[in-house]
């Protein structure tokens, strides 16, 4: 319960965050909330030289909300995200409401937990099925990395030891159709992480059929990943019981998990078409609730 | 007489814990203290063949390090608690085995987390870094971690010392079992599995040590239900009979049994500060706790029981296999020696057949846990009576009714030998199905069936041996309290017992202020300082309601009876004609204040000239109050009775179980209690309601899991799920009052009943949910990946749903 000893920096600015990734690169490590990296250096499983605490950099924090994309900053924290997207992005809120407790989504991140990589957060499948978008800064400049493509392991990303993500990019819906969304996990208590977790969303035409579905997993393989497959087969659909139970069962020969005291390899796969089954289902309900609702 | 006892009074307590008041263990600052870090074992099994501290010793602030020889050649083996001799037993069962344990581990290890080495430094950040720095060599040995594999013939013995890995075993046996068995138109026969869980208070454990040496007086805080054992345990371990030790308990933030042990580090801290003449703290991380402080529940039974067709037991025939872990003192034996004596629970078994082996592994100690043993024997036995019911085609509501003792039976003499002390177990039946509307949720459950929904009724009867003693061992069977009237009129009370968030001092208060004839706010109780009264057997098994409150109404009725004395003598008219409330003292014939205590009080401090003939000053009286009900010595058939009192419960829940993937939704809790007279509604409810939340985390969600090679998979609170307020249900609490006859008060005790029943009950519905389906539930946890397990392996997974 007591961390190694690390030096502690809070910069002041974006280019001094970047002068000290650049200076103390894979020494150094980025806190924000803090809500996995200070359990972490409790229990020593991390020993960072150095502590870069984000916690002033005021431009990364705030939502811009625009016609065809919603900007957030890296340190949107969590119930932020959970408060003030239920209308524009009520994926990626429900998902938020689903982490940890108040306090900690109080204090966790957007940033912080897309970077955390946890292969049972609950961000990254609403961030893939919402095709975000992440920024990343270096002293080097600035890229954008699509979602699918940040996460390369568990607990591990695609970013450079130098670099640090300062906000994500989500596309709108697209006002022809409209859309529902579910994210629904299995877990063993109220906001614990994912034993499965699913995030669905599923777009309807003028005519109720299926445009476009998008099914996402976390906590099933070595990162969340986007199901394809699972989405590409409901296009087109009237979204029948049948067609999301093969959705399902696509997303769920997809599913590559592992075992620990939570539950068995053997139990997450059996579990992944259910939760799929039952978010796609909420997906489903809520676009046909809309749907109906339009003139 | 009551004004207070009885009533639902907020607890006085309350008052710091909400502000953040309070001082427990982590907020004493002792002047001058180092701290101790300790360097624990990663392997489960291994000889230590070199401990090499010259890399913490090198470290900034490191003042000293010890390690398992420095301690073996400064001390003794740990004293055996809870025993006061290593051979307790005078008959043949039960038989008990110790092991030499030291503070620090000598030349081998035996479960990952045990003490390896100690560092000690100025600052307790440096510390935790120099207990990093000890390197220490291992040899791993083939570790035994499963408790069956540890009794096979030639499997690798923890202690070679000891022929098997078998510390305690009890063995008893009444009437013509085998026979009757075989004659038995109906048997059941079930082996059954309870996981290992433990109490997980809040608030870890910690040890100060600080010597005054002009004394020679040790002066010990530890966060211990057991005050007043340490300083005999310590003296002993330390083999220092110059020393004088005091004990202090400082208000705890929960103990549950798990405090309720003799700890290395209380041995440790005392040593480092003998050795360095300093005060010496170690604060347990949560981390540490989870791999040294002690686990349990852990059990295989095998059980085979022998119905008429009436549905009445004939015999009942128990193998119980206790995990103890390592055999550190830790009380951890007790849990086979409960199970096996009370599985016949609250039913008329005459012919009953146990052995019963506490066993060692390689896994942290066993030791008691809040309804230590009776959470195990009773979900036995009621898992015995669900399939017996079954079997028989009666409900399970009948098959109890008919077990169940009678009324007129009490005070009943238990096959094993203890006296059930009072209850109307088919009134508490029928109470509780009355309130549930039992007919109405089985006609729920079968419309739900209709529609393919899984709904069950779970069905309990709980009963819970609580206030526990042991011959030649610290719990010895009676509680001491002082209650003292001081010169101005106000009552101090010094008890025995620790402040372990029990609300001691609210209901202390309301019984000497009612006995005494004060008012509620001039009593002040004292407790978790073994300076304060002479001797206790600490705060454990429910007992303070019984033994410590009566001791307390005893010394306070002395205590008044010299009031009314003095009074009478002063008013020149006799005590009888007097009474005392409220600090006034009135006649009962004539209106208005004739006296107040405070004027009583002042005439027997300051006036002692106006005191009765022959009456000595002063107003105090000390009780030791001897636990009723109770036996040492073995009766015609070799049997003791331990256990004070008998309270009961029938729990009764309706469940949901979600097939798809096994998690089950409580949809009703429902609880009647018989815990004696209530000494305050508000207090037992709260304690009703928690204890049955720790029973549902251990029915559903805490876990202590073990891989093959020994190691903890669950050791932070990532991994060991405690519930919380979202996995609760809302509970429905009900009373009934049996008075306890052997007490003055009629109260018995409430700790831990509530704790029994969520595993028992919800396994019961879970079972009763899936009874379409042929599920049987004879394991635990809970947990949903265990039930679908179960549902899988009847139908397959096709449900997607």
């Amino acid at each position: 319960m007591i961390p190694p000893p690390f030096e502690y920096r809070a910069p002041e600015s974006l280019p001094e965050t970047l002068a000290l990734l650049r200076e103390h690169g894979d020494e150094a490590r980025l806190m924000a909330g803090g809500q996995s990296l200070l359990p972490m250096l409790k229990l020593r499983l991390v020993r960072p030289a150095v502590i870069v605490d984000i916690g002033r950099l005021q431009e990364l924090d705030g939502i811009r909300e625009e016609a065809n994309t919603v900007r957030l900053g890296a340190l949107v924290t969590e119930r932020t995200l959970e408060r003030k997207l239920e209308q524009r992005l009520p994926l990626l809120s429900e998902a938020a409401a689903s982490i940890g407790d108040i306090h900690i989504r109080n204090l966790g991140t957007l940033g912080g937990t897309l970077c955390q990589a946890d292969p049972s957060g609950d961000l990254a499948p609403a961030a893939l099925a919402l095709e975000a978008t992440l920024t990343a800064q270096s002293t080097d400049g600035s890229r954008a990395i699509a979602a699918h493509e940040f996460f390369s392991g568990p607990f591990d990303t695609c970013l450079a030891d130098d670099e640090m993500v300062t906000g994500v990019e989500v596309p709108a819906a697209d006002p022809e159709s409209v859309r529902g969304h579910g994210y629904i996990k299995l877990a063993r208590r109220a906001g614990d992480y994912a034993v499965v977790g699913a995030a669905a969303l599923v777009s309807l035409g003028p005519d109720g059929s299926c445009r476009d579905g998008r099914v996402a997993l976390c906590a099933v393989g070595p990162t969340a990943f986007l199901c394809e497959a699972a989405g590409r087969s409901l296009q087109g659909t009237r979204l029948t019981d049948a067609d999301l139970a093969e959705a399902a069962d696509l997303a769920g020969n997809e599913a590559d998990p592992v075992s620990d005291v939570h539950a068995s390899a053997e139990y997450r796969r059996a579990m992944t078409p259910v939760v799929v089954n039952r978010a796609l289902t909420r997906a489903r309900e809520r676009a046909r609730a809309s749907h109906a609702q339009r003139p | 007489m009551a004004t207070y006892v009885g009533k639902s009074i907020k607890r006085k307590e309350s008052f710091d814990s909400i502000q953040g008041k309070n001082t427990y263990i982590g907020d004493v600052e002792v002047p001058g203290m180092l701290h101790a870090a300790i360097h624990r074992s990663p392997h489960a099994h291994a000889r230590v063949t070199r401990v090499d501290l010259s890399e913490a010793l090198a470290q900034p602030g490191v003042v000293a390090a010890m390690s398992g020889q420095d301690v073996r050649r400064l001390s003794r083996p740990l004293a055996p608690f809870p025993f006061t001799r290593t051979k307790p037993y005078t008959s043949d069962y039960p038989r008990v085995r110790f092991a030499d344990h030291y503070g620090l581990a000598v030349d081998r290890v035996r479960h990952v987390g045990e003490a390896v080495a100690v560092v000690v430094s100025e600052d307790r950040y440096a510390a935790a870094d120099a207990a990093e720095a000890v390197r220490v060599e291992y040899e791993p040995l083939p570790p035994v971690v499963d408790v069956e594999a540890a009794l096979e013939r030639g499997t690798v013995r923890l202690y070679e010392e000891w022929p098997d890995n078998i510390q305690y075993e009890f063995r008893f046996s009444e009437g013509p079992v085998e026979e009757l068995l075989e004659e038995a138109p109906v048997v059941i026969r079930e082996r059954i599995v309870q996981h290992r869980y433990t109490g997980t208070p809040m608030e870890p454990r910690g040890v100060i040590a600080s010597v005054d040496q002009r004394d020679n007086l040790l002066t010990l805080w530890s966060s211990t239900q057991v005050p007043h054992a340490l300083p005999n345990l310590v003296l002993e371990t330390l083999g220092r009979a110059d020393l004088k030790i005091r004990v202090i308990s400082p208000t705890m933030g929960g103990g549950f049994g798990i405090k309720w042990a003799f700890y290395p580090e209380e041995v440790l801290m005392p040593l480092l500060s003998l050795q360095l003449n300093r005060p010496v703290g170690w604060r347990e991380s949560r981390s540490e706790h989870m791999v040294a402080s002690h686990h349990s529940r852990a059990q295989v039974d095998h059980v085979e029981a022998g119905f008429d067709r009436a549905g009445r037991i004939t015999a009942l025939k128990t193998h119980v296999i206790v995990d103890l872990g390592a055999a550190y003192p830790s009380g951890g034996t007790s849990l086979a020696f409960v199970t096996a004596n009370f599985i016949p629970g609250p039913y008329r078994v005459d012919n009953y057949a146990t052995t019963s082996f506490g066993v060692v592994t390689n896994k942290t100690a066993a030791g008691p846990h809040r309804a230590n043993g009776k959470a195990e024997s009773n979900f036995i036995m009621e898992r015995v009576m669900d399939r017996a019911a079954l079997e028989l085609g009666l409900g399970k509501d009948e098959i109890r009714r008919r077990n169940l003792i009678q009324p007129h039976e009490f005070p009943y003499t238990c096959v094993t030998g203890s006296t059930y002390d009072s209850g109307d177990y088919p009134a508490c039946l029928r109470k509780a199905l009355a309130e549930a509307d039992y007919a109405g949720l089985l006609a729920d459950r079968d419309r739900c069936r209709l529609e393919g929904r899984y709904r069950g009724v779970g069905l309990a009867f709980l009963l819970e041996p609580l206030s526990s003693l042991r011959p030649n061992a610290y719990n010895a069977g009676y509680e001491t309290v002082t209650v003292r009237v001081d010169p101005v009129g106000k009552a101090w009370v010094f008890s025995g017992d620790v402040n372990m968030s029990m609300s001691h001092m609210t209901t202390l208060s309301q019984v000497v202020a009612d006995e005494l004839g004060v008012r509620f706010e001039d009593v002040q109780v004292f407790e978790g300082d073994s300076a304060l009264v002479s001797a206790s057997s600490g705060s454990y098994a429910s007992r303070f309601s019984t033994v410590t409150i009566s001791a307390a109404i005893k010394a306070s009725r002395a205590v008044r009876t010299k009031i009314l004395a003095i009074a009478a003598h002063s008013l020149r008219t006799h005590p009888e004609a007097l009474e005392c409330t409220g600090g006034m003292i009135l006649g009962r014939d004539k209106p208005g204040v004739a006296l107040t205590v405070k004027e009583v009080a002042n005439i027997a401090y300051y006036s002692i000239n106006q005191l009765p003939g022959n009456m000595d000053p002063g107003l105090h009286d000390t009780h030791y109050f001897i636990n009723p009900n109770t036996s040492f010595e073995p009766d015609a058939k070799g049997r003791t009775s331990n256990f004070s009192t008998f309270p009961y419960a029938v729990n009764l829940a309706y469940v949901e179980v979600d097939v798809a993937t096994g998690d089950t939704q409580i949809l009703k809790y429902l609880t009647v209690d018989d815990s004696g007279n209530l000494l305050n509604p508000m207090i037992v409810d709260t304690q009703i309601t928690g204890a049955i939340s720790h029973g549902i985390g251990g029915a559903f969600l805490e876990e202590l899991v073990y891989d093959e090679q020994g190691q903890l998979l669950s050791g932070t609170f990532a991994d060991y799920l405690i519930p919380s307020m979202a996995e609760m249900p809302d509970l429905e609490i009900h009373h009934m009052v049996t008075p306890m006859p052997f007490t003055p008060g009629g109260f018995k005790g409430v700790g831990e009943i509530g704790a029994i029943g969520p595993p028992v009950v919800l396994a019961s519905a879970i079972e009763d949910a899936l009874a379409p389906l042929g599920v049987k539930i004879m394991s635990l946890p809970l947990k949903p990946e265990n039930i679908w397990r179960a549902i899988h392996e009847k139908r397959g997974t096709g449900d997607k749903r």
